[in-house]
């Protein structure tokens, strides 16, 4: 059975997040009271859940936070480019140990500080396939050192379609990177679509022909199905997930987007309880 | 009077990171008590609250009232004696804690508190018995074997099911009381001859699952050398037949 596989140091997991930063993303996002850009949005959405894998690995008082994950930003406008500053400027991939050393120390609105690794850009167009090329390098070389662990899970979150490329182009660069694989199963491509009106969401949907457009249909075709562990985390959070589901939301709101993500990044760590 | 003698067994659910183990096991044969505990893996500092509440128990857990003489049944006023006495293994643990020096480590502590499952067992001697009383949280269990057969398992029973989100005695002061709510009690009585295993979760499971399959396999139950112990355990999560994750277990014996 693929996807079994838990997350240890000798079995890390690997996340890389794909992000839009094009111009549009500075359209307000659908569910914000008072509006919130969809650059902002996802930023702080994306500070938060970086925040629980941290918090995930540690496990001592004097310690780094443990090797369970390999962990990947790449965002995209014109052009692919990783996202980490500070430390790790330039970098597309760093452990969990290292992404918590990186992390700025910012006081939010309530005052406290909050550990802060991204900032909102909305700029340019939308290099989606680009940033899906760029995906599948850094998951291939990933993969032949981490053959025993669960496969890589590679989340894209955008507004719109991309500029780099036709659907045949983006679907073949989607197909290719969702064919590679750890002995525990094939790589896990998920696509999240932004809301900026307050449309109705749909979250993992099984059948495209329920999707408002054909653009949808394209993302939903591009999404791994979810496995059962993440189907039961989607179920936990009141998501209906059937078998057969699809890693895609469409129209999603802030709402739908955080729990997506948390639904995405949940591994079945050597901890559950 | 009866005598008692016990071992302790520990099997690491990964070899080759002992740093990860999370259980734990203590035993005071002089002041007849035993226990188990069980960290909660996606707790801050769970081993370690794991092995303060062992150690706590076996040399400060309140006797009954009513030992060495006669085993009461658990009424409510030992029930909030020992939820007292778990209450004040938090305080303390609380009152020690070292004050985080990184955004982590502090974040850490204040959403994932250090939490377990726990079961301890206290023994009376008696001239041709002993009385017992086993208190629990969650799903580290006791065994009472007598005559080859499983007498008693407590808190699970062979139709518990395992799961993934059992009963946690929680270091945080806000769940405290949902925690010292899940505390557990039961006693009765051992005689010569009968065997006591208190064991963390995936032990349990397996021991239940043997008693299912094969009830005369469970008797043969006692005291492993320990490196047989340590190939048995190899052994049984190569095949898959137990789940990935620390052993602690604890066996103990009534003797004439």
């Amino acid at each position: 059975m693929p996807y079994q596989q838990t997350i240890d140091r000798r079995h890390p997991g690997c996340i890389i997040f794909l992000l839009d930063q094009s111009a549009s993303m500075a359209e307000p996002m659908g569910g914000t009271t008072p509006p919130v850009s969809k650059a902002q949005a996802l930023a702080d959405t994306v500070n938060n859940l970086l925040q629980t894998i941290v918090r995930r690995s540690v496990k001592e008082q004097d310690e780094l936070p443990r090797y369970y994950y390999d962990l990947g930003i790449i965002g995209y406008g014109n052009e692919a480019r990783p996202l980490f500053g500070g430390s790790l400027s330039g970098r597309y991939f760093a452990s969990v140990a290292e992404v918590a050393e990186a992390a700025q120390e910012i006081a939010g609105l309530d005052g406290k500080l909050h550990p802060v690794w991204l900032t909102p850009v909305a700029d340019g167009r939308t290099a989606m396939c680009g940033a899906i090329e760029l995906a599948g390098q850094i998951a291939n070389g990933w993969i032949q050192a981490h053959q025993d662990s669960f496969p890589p899970i590679v989340i894209n979150v955008s507004d719109g379609k991309a500029t780099d490329a036709k659907p045949d182009l983006l679907r073949k660069a989607a197909d290719e990177l969702r064919g590679m694989a750890t002995a525990d199963g094939e790589l896990l491509l998920f696509n999240i679509n932004l809301s900026t009106a307050a449309k109705q969401s749909i979250a993992f949907p099984v059948d495209a022909k329920k999707l408002p457009d054909e653009y949808s249909r394209q993302l939903f075709a591009l999404s791994s199905r979810l496995p059962d562990l993440m189907r039961r985390q989607a179920e936990r959070r009141g998501m209906s997930a059937g078998p057969d589901v699809r890693g895609f939301v469409c129209n999603a709101d802030l709402d739908t987007v955080i729990q997506a993500l948390e639904v995405g990044t949940t591994l079945q760590q050597v901890e559950e309880y | 009077m009866v005598r008692f003698s016990a071992q302790a067994y520990s099997f690491p659910k990964d070899l080759t990171a002992p740093e990860e183990w999370e259980d734990s096991a203590a035993y005071s044969v002089r002041t007849g008590r035993f226990a188990v505990a069980d960290g909660a893996a996606a707790a801050y500092r769970a081993g370690e609250w794991a092995e303060q509440l062992t150690r706590a128990y076996i040399t400060s857990f309140p006797a009954p009232a009513g030992f060495p003489s006669a085993p009461e049944p658990v009424g409510p006023e030992r029930l909030q004696a020992v939820q007292e006495w778990f209450a004040e293994q938090v305080r303390l643990w609380r009152e020690g804690a070292p004050a985080p020096t990184t955004w982590w480590a502090r974040d850490a502590a204040a959403s994932r508190p250090s939490s377990a499952t726990f079961a301890g067992l206290y023994l009376t001697p008696h001239d041709t018995a002993a009385f017992w009383e086993v208190s629990a949280i969650g799903d580290s269990c006791l065994f009472h074997i007598s005559h080859g057969q499983l007498m008693r398992s407590f808190p699970m029973s062979p139709e518990s099911r395992f799961n993934k989100h059992p009963d946690l005695l929680t270091t945080a002061q806000n769940r405290l009381e949902g925690s010292l709510a899940a505390v557990q009690i039961r006693t009765g009585q051992a005689l010569p001859g009968d065997i006591f295993v208190l064991a963390t979760d995936a032990a349990s499971e397996l021991l239940l699952g043997i008693h299912i399959n094969d009830a005369l396999c469970l008797g043969q139950t006692g005291f492993f050398g320990s490196g047989e112990f340590f190939g048995l355990m190899k052994e049984l999560r190569k095949n898959q037949a137990i789940e990935v994750d620390d052993v602690a277990m604890v066996v103990v014996a009534v003797r004439p």
